[in-house]
């Protein structure tokens, strides 16, 4: 049951959003009759189709619709196999060993929605409710910045107790926590639809990246699963929240699905379209792509009984064909996904992931518990510290990163995606994630990994010296003062 | 201090210096880029990016330049150019 006053901010807020429904010009981009033709039509490829596909997409071009079509179809291992392969050559090329490291930050679970599959829906007693204070936030990012994270994810309910304003705040207060060397350098947000005006709001404090999840772009199911008397059953009202989040100037916006609510096959086009309809208005995709699986909540049984749960098999094939689709947007992979299928994960096409992960809210500070339930919205599979993390990362050559230079740079948007992405990356971000990186090991890192660490980097500076003599110059310098005490470095 | 209210009429103004900068001074990119809160949001340059650390100037309580050359540049040289766009955006007061 709601309150007073949670009823009377969610009714205010329900009259808008069926405002906004009547005036929005916008189309809506999803037409499922043609998402089921397409994927209906192109069952059983021939191989000989599926390859000519996988070809095109190791020009590093992206794939249309129709393509995408073709490969959510592909089942024969042999044609998986060689799909993986190809989302493992385009994320070498484009992406090489660098992969950026966040956290996730719950900031509160109070929320007046009703989702079935949501442990943090309002009908769920079992959820002990909470919204951080101020005070309670900075001690969180105490916790997180002693362990090394510079990047942090902050997730909020939909609840007037964390509305727009308090979101603004959150923002500030997360940037404003120093400790020594210890603060937050990039807050990305995720956080329920909101109006123009209160995304102009959450710019003007510095956000990082906006992201909102559609969880479904099946209509019917979206119905089904959001209740008619929320906010969160307008589907449109979600569909466009990131158009109106680049309107308002926030030009880093994030899409993501849930996968098992529905269809994987449909999920995987309806992203597709998403992203296109974004670059048709913008000129500029989304910044990543999130695609989390339905994993077990408290008291939630959808969450365990829902027919469309995905296998380790479909996930692996969904993300490697997201990669290949959408080669120049970031993927991001969570912590719900176990370490070993999590390792396989990163090779076909992650490019993002959360590390030493606690998602309760409040849960950096009580590190000592892995789980937390009660106030958690579902259950994580990698429980791993920062530091454990990170070394599995080295022992597969790959380099972390913390980098938060490009949103410091102006690199961002349109500017930013206007740039041949493997030459930013090859120049721009494999550097500065050394450069972080060196950061962590100099502060944060344990004996094993600083070891590791450092002979990951000698290996890369040198390998930069053939290539860019002058750049690999610059960075070593930027080492040597990072030695001598200095911070913060980046190209 | 721009005083632009209209962002697009800001975005072109600053195209058309960082233009003639990259035009007259020998500069790779330029472009400038606006502060909000941590963040420095672009808002227009031009140029070719030449895949080096570029040099940040603080030009006012929220303006950026970033400016791009081939090789690191000279104490006059630089003093050249912010006199020059310090001139340009008196200009637009």
């Amino acid at each position: 049951m709601l309150t007073a006053i949670e009823k009377k901010w969610k009714d205010n807020r329900f009259e808008l959003i069926k405002k906004y429904e009547k005036l929005e010009k916008r189309k809506d981009f999803i037409d499922d009759n043609l998402i089921w033709d397409l994927i209906k039509k192109n069952e059983n490829p021939e191989p000989k189709r599926i390859r000519e596909i996988l070809s095109k997409a190791r020009e590093l071009k992206g794939l249309t619709p129709e393509e995408v079509a073709v490969l959510v179809n592909c089942k024969e291992p042999e044609l998986v196999n060689e799909l993986c392969e190809t989302a493992s050559y385009i994320k070498q090329e484009i992406y090489g060993k660098r992969i950026v490291l966040f956290a996730p930050l719950y900031v509160s679970n109070t929320c007046v929605n009703n989702c079935i599959y949501c442990g943090y829906r309002r009908s769920n007693p079992a959820i002990k409710r909470h919204t951080l204070t101020m005070d309670e936030l900075r001690d969180e990012v105490k916790a997180l910045t002693s362990v090394g994270h510079k990047r942090v994810l902050a997730v909020f309910g939909e609840h007037p107790n964390s509305d727009a304003f308090y979101i603004a705040q959150a923002i500030e207060t997360i940037y404003e926590t120093k400790e020594g060397r210890n603060e937050i350098r990039r807050v990305n947000i995720n956080a329920a639809p909101m109006t123009v005006e209160e995304y102009r709001l959450i710019r003007e404090v510095g956000i990082g990246t906006y992201q909102v999840f559609q969880e479904t772009y099946h209509h019917e199911t979206y119905k089904k699963l959001h209740p008619k008397d929320t906010l969160k059953s307008s589907f449109l009202w979600r569909l466009f929240a990131l158009h109106r989040a680049q309107e308002a100037g926030i030009d880093d916006v994030a899409l993501g699905v849930l996968f098992g609510l529905y269809d994987w096959r449909f999920e995987v086009l309806g992203l597709l379209f998403h992203s296109l309809d974004m670059e048709r208005e913008f000129g500029v995709g989304p910044h990543t792509i999130s695609f989390p699986r339905l994993k077990p909540a408290v008291n939630t049984p959808f969450s365990t009984s829902s027919p469309y749960l995905v296998s380790d098999e479909d996930f692996k094939k969904i993300i490697a064909i997201l990669r290949c689709a959408v080669p120049y947007t970031g993927l991001i992979l969570t912590a719900r996904e176990a370490p070993e299928l999590r390792k396989e994960l990163i090779k076909v096409g992650v490019s993002q992931t959360d590390a030493g992960t606690r998602i309760a809210v409040g849960g950096y500070r009580q590190m000592q518990k892995e789980h937390i339930p009660e106030k958690q919205q579902f259950l994580i599979d990698d429980t791993r510290t920062l530091d454990e993390f990170i070394y599995e990362l080295l022992k597969d050559s790959l380099i972390p990163s913390f980098c938060t230079a490009c949103y410091r740079c102006g690199r961002t948007g349109e500017h930013f995606m206007g740039l041949p992405k493997s030459a930013v990356i090859k120049f721009f971000c494999t550097p500065n994630a050394v450069l972080t990186f060196k950061e962590y090991l100099l502060d944060y890192a344990s004996k094993r990994t600083k070891e590791l660490g450092e002979k990951i980097i000698t290996q890369y500076i040198n390998d930069l010296f053939q290539i860019r003599p002058a750049l690999a110059m610059r960075v070593e310098e930027y080492l040597e003062k990072m030695e001598d005490g200095e911070r913060d470095f980046y190209i | 201090m721009i005083f632009i209210s209209n962002e697009k009429e800001k975005e072109r103004v600053l195209s058309e210096i960082s233009k003639t900068l990259c035009e007259n001074f020998g500069l790779k990119k330029v472009y400038f880029a606006e502060s909000v809160g941590r963040r420095l949001h672009h808002i227009a340059g031009y140029g070719e990016e030449s895949f080096y650390p570029s040099e940040k100037f603080h030009l006012s309580h929220n303006l950026y330049v970033f400016i791009e050359s081939n090789e690191e540049l000279k104490d006059d040289r630089r003093e050249k150019i912010l006199d020059f766009i310090e001139r340009e955006l008196r200009r637009l007061k």
